[in-house]
């Protein structure tokens, strides 16, 4: 009880309110796409409206408890059938229950203030609500005599289309809308679904705090259990010796030792009791890991929410996005009850968010141009989660126009990406990757929806963030996929344990390409690089001790033991010094306090109760790809600096997108300046650990770090307080301006200062080098 | 007592009562129930006048180092630490694992120039600070938690080593040796800044 001390009546009404708009809502779009559903349906409405009302009256909110009433009251209509649902209706009540839930969204001290200015928006709500049931009812004494209209027009009235059930053919939504399915069974099997789901969602809110000690207690419960397989291995042992000596004894016994006899039985006795004390303990230690396994199942799986419990927000969005669009969408969750890590689930609701308005704005057509394209004028748009290969797979997939890669292309050289020759060879994933580039948008009009500055670049930021992949197919006229892979969990990962400088370290298997031991004989040496021939190509050898930081020790001289990261666009092979196995690592997020550290994504703990850290594989490889592209390992610039004052002056370009990073690179080049990239801020920074340099030049949007951040840590740093430092974004406003020269950047250009020149201005005066 | 009550109706039966109640509330009182009521007032008093610290009183190498027990709250067997890929400050030893949190350890040793005897006698993870900025901190010994009324904590003296001295708010001193009284939020300061 004591957790519910800190909770006010006010907190409990927001609670309640909360959960039954979303009740509400999803009930009222349920039954806009179905009206014939009626009867069943209604039910739940009723007692959600009437549970607000009394909530609201139990706190004294006079202004709510009205609001609630006229709902219901028009719910009572419906059920006795003086009332029909159609699309107005639907508004009207949806009207309502926004009111409500942004009730259920305020503070106590706020209800005066709430009520005052939501006053008049409420009575016109409460006003058009008792107006309808009126009409209505009026119309229906008129029309007394003749038959009720069939319920099938008030689909047709129905401008879009709510299915949450994949069953449904899709040939049910063509042009003309087929009669509605017969009342019974689809009700039937939806009613079952919803008592199904009812148990489901039936939750209790879990402090994040509480629930962190709780994993870590299960995680100890396990650990301490394993200790008793210890204490059997000693008992057995001790076993192991009295046989011996009962050996012994017998031999003095044959001899005719008679005292013997007696030291005899008291071994006897003593091994009686030792195999009974194993017995007990073999039985100990099953129970013990049987509890804790399922206690930590357990407490992993309340982690676990099915997918449809993130997104109860969509079709509202969907439907009145395309209402307003003056599309027609069918909208279709499949695989709702997969489940799904609540922090990716939370993690997924935004860029999800913007990929389905996007498909609503951008990819699918309006209804006379799908007509004219020979489409049924109702797009379909399917969110679907399912799991495939350890992964989550989320994919958002619609009918619409698809992406026209011409128009792209011309857009990437209108940008000046990349010249018209280059573009004409982009094709699928490479094209498409360009819409992920910040600002990119391939809308020919701006329009309110999708507003200028937010684009994919901000969803793939997102899902790179929680350790995902995100990629678009599409093909001209036929529609687009958005394909989100993520994590399934967040909370256990399958790692390679590696031992480098006497620590052990996790790799996350499912980045690994694979771990092998080289023979000294098949390494080759090229101008101070060592390689080695792997499926047909020439791998390059790092030592991960190195790259980690940690001494460099001497593993076995003969065979290297390598693990492969990578992807075919390019792998290298990490020498450690030797494998650990494989396990299944709980990770835990490292302390907040040692900020990011390079080349470390989380930590854990191994069996024996020590630490480890898991390898953010991602970074490991950003890092190597820097080391051997630049033929030689970061740091050793140093030795050339003061050697050579003539030298030519280092810049580090920090950019996450690739087109202009190497837009950036050329230009310094040309310059005469040497050039070295990093892909983001935390790149960035640890190249600035190593090297030497006298300029940075560095994007603000970029995944992990970002420009600010890398800004504010580059002046906080005795070394680097100095270094002249340009931010070049695609922000532009003012206030963007004043962040980046507040954080401490020597000059704020946009993308666009490349072709002015005064990105080359700028670079020449803050170097100080002559034109 | 109420004399009148209708269970001591009469009157001889009263006097005896009487009399054996003054004998029970007269008997002298043991040795052993007088000093547990002198502690137990003695304790009531502190708590009213929060006059007395109670500290953690531990050795690292030849220093005897007091935390304040509010501040350090469990003591752990040593546990493994292993090493932080690029974190090189000096007064970070690594992460270990307590209680099944994995924390960051210190070297109290290093930060305090102190001299680490080659073969600690009973060596001890003192766990210090608030549960989100939690450190372990290896000692050589865990002498135990004393209480020191404020007013015996004398000003450091000049003679201890000048690193220590910064960080050491008062020395207390037990049956002759002398224990530095750590500056707990400064200490937590100090060795969070090297995290980064």
């Amino acid at each position: 009880m004591s957790d519910l001390g800190g909770f006010s009546m006010f907190d409990l009404f927001r609670e309640e309110a909360e959960t039954h708009c979303a009740s509400l809502e999803s009930g009222l779009l349920k039954l806009e796409a179905n009206p014939t559903d009626g009867g069943v349906a209604i039910e739940p409405l009723m007692r959600a409206a009437h549970s607000v009302k009394g909530a609201a009256r139990i706190i004294g909110l006079d202004i709510a408890v009205g609001l609630a009433h006229a709902m219901e009251d028009v719910f009572v209509a419906v059920q006795d059938g003086k009332e029909t649902l159609v699309s107005e209706r639907v508004d009207q009540l949806l009207a309502g229950t926004d009111l409500l839930r942004s009730l259920s969204k305020i503070d106590e001290a706020a209800i005066e203030g709430w009520s005052i200015e939501h006053k008049p928006k409420i009575t016109e709500t409460i006003t058009a609500l008792e107006a309808s049931i009126a009409v209505v009812v009026a119309a229906a004494e008129v029309v007394v005599q003749a038959p009720a209209p069939p319920p099938e027009t008030e689909v047709v009235e129905t401008e879009l289309v709510v299915e949450e059930s994949a069953e449904v053919p899709a040939a049910a939504f063509a042009e003309s809308p087929a009669p509605p399915p017969a009342s019974d069974a689809p009700p039937t099997s939806e009613a079952a679904l919803s008592r199904e789901q009812d148990e489901e969602s039936r939750t209790v809110r879990v402090d994040s705090s509480r629930l962190e000690r709780m994993m870590q207690l299960a995680g100890e419960v396990m650990i301490t259990s394993r200790r008793f397989q210890g204490i059997r291995a000693q008992a057995a042992d001790f076993d192991h010796r009295l046989e011996g000596m009962e050996g012994g004894v017998g031999a003095a016994l044959r001899d005719g030792h008679e005292p013997l006899r007696e030291l005899r039985r008291e071994i006897d006795e003593g091994r009686l009791a030792v195999a009974g004390l194993i017995s007990d303990l073999d039985g100990l230690l099953r129970r013990t890991e049987e509890i804790s396994a399922d206690l930590y199942g357990q407490v992993l799986g309340s982690r676990m929410r099915p997918f449809e419990d993130g997104g109860h927000g969509f079709p509202r969005m969907i439907r009145d996005l395309a209402k307003k669009l003056g599309k027609k969408v069918r909208f279709e969750v499949q695989g709702g009850r997969t489940r799904v890590d609540r922090e990716i689930l939370a993690s997924l609701e935004a860029p999800l968010t913007h990929v389905l308005r996007n498909a609503v704005d951008h990819g699918i057509e309006l209804p006379d141009v799908r007509r004219a394209a020979g489409k049924p004028e109702t797009a379909t748009l399917v969110l679907e989660a399912r799991h495939h290969a350890g992964m989550l797979l989320v994919r958002v997939r619609e009918d619409g126009g698809g992406i026209n890669p011409e128009s792209l292309r011309r857009k990437i050289v209108e940008r000046g990406f990349v010249d018209e020759t280059m573009a004409a060879r982009l094709e699928g994933p490479e094209l498409h990757d360009f819409l992920f580039l910040p600002g990119f948008s391939t809308a020919a009009a701006i329009t309110e929806v999708s507003g200028r500055g937010v684009g994919l670049d901000v969803v793939q930021s997102m899902v790179h963030e929680v350790g995902g992949a995100v990629r678009v197919e599409s093909t001209l006229g036929v529609g687009t996929t958005f394909e989100l892979q993520l994590p399934v969990t967040r909370s256990v990962v399958r790692a390679a344990l590696v031992e480098v400088d006497g620590e052990p370290f996790g790799l996350p298997l499912a980045r690994l390409s694979r771990v092998t031991r080289v023979p000294a004989s098949e390494i080759t040496t090229i101008e101070g690089r060592r390689q080695f021939q792997y499926e047909g190509g020439m791998i390059g050898l790092i030592r991960f001790a190195t790259l980690l930081g940690l001494p460099e020790t001497e593993g076995d001289p003969d065979v290297e033991s390598v693990v492969v990261v990578g992807d075919s666009t390019g792998r290298c092979g990490l020498v450690v010094d030797r494998f650990l196995g494989e396990q299944d690592l709980v990770v835990r997020r490292l302390d907040p306090r040692f900020g990011r550290v390079p080349h470390v994504g989380a930590s854990a703990m191994l069996e024996d109760g020590s630490p480890l850290f898991i390898l953010d594989v991602e970074d490991v490889l950003k890092s190597i790809r820097q080391l051997l592209g630049d033929g030689r390992l970061r740091g050793t610039g140093r030795d050339r600096v003061s050697s050579d004052a003539a030298r030519a002056k280092r810049v580090l370009v920090v950019e996450d997108s690739i087109t202009v990073r190497e837009v950036e690179r050329q230009i310094l080049v040309q310059m005469g300046l040497e050039v070295e990239t990093a892909v983001d801020g935390v790149d960035g920074w640890n190249a600035l650990q190593a090297g030497h340099y006298d300029l940075v030049v560095t994007d603000i949007d970029m995944p992990r770090m970002n420009g600010i951040e890398l800004v504010t840590t580059l002046r906080a740093d005795e070394r680097f307080k100095t270094i002249p430092v340009v931010v070049v974004s695609y922000k532009d406003r003012e206030a963007d301006r004043l962040a980046g020269m507040q954080a401490g950047a020597d000059a704020y250009l946009t993308k666009g200062s490349f072709r002015e020149g005064s990105f080359v201005t700028t670079v020449r005066d803050l170097l100080g080098i002559e034109a | 007592m109420n004399e009148q009550s209708p269970l001591n109706g009469d009157g001889g039966d009263a006097t005896s009562s009487r009399l054996a109640m003054d004998r029970l509330l007269e008997r002298p009182i043991s040795s052993a129930a007088l000093d547990e009521n002198t502690r137990l007032a003695a304790q009531r008093h502190e708590e009213v006048e929060a006059d007395e610290l109670t500290i953690l009183i531990t050795r690292i190498g030849d220093e005897w180092l007091g935390f304040d027990a509010r501040f350090a709250d469990r003591v752990h067997e040593p546990a493994i630490i292993r090493r932080v890929p690029h974190r090189n400050s000096e007064h970070l030893a690594g992460v270990a694992a307590v209680d099944g949190e994995i924390v960051p350890a210190a070297r109290l040793d290093l930060l305090l120039d102190l001299v680490r005897d080659t073969s600690p006698a009973e060596p001890r993870f003192v766990v210090v600070g608030p549960p989100d900025r939690r450190w372990a901190i290896p000692v050589d010994e865990v002498e135990g938690m004393v209480r020191v009324p404020r007013a015996m904590i004398i000003d450091p003296p000049t003679t201890i080593s000048a690193s220590l001295h910064r960080h050491t708010v008062g020395l207390i001193s037990l049956d002759g040796r002398l224990a530095a009284l750590l500056d707990s939020a400064r200490l937590l300061d100090l060795l969070d800044r090297g995290l980064r």
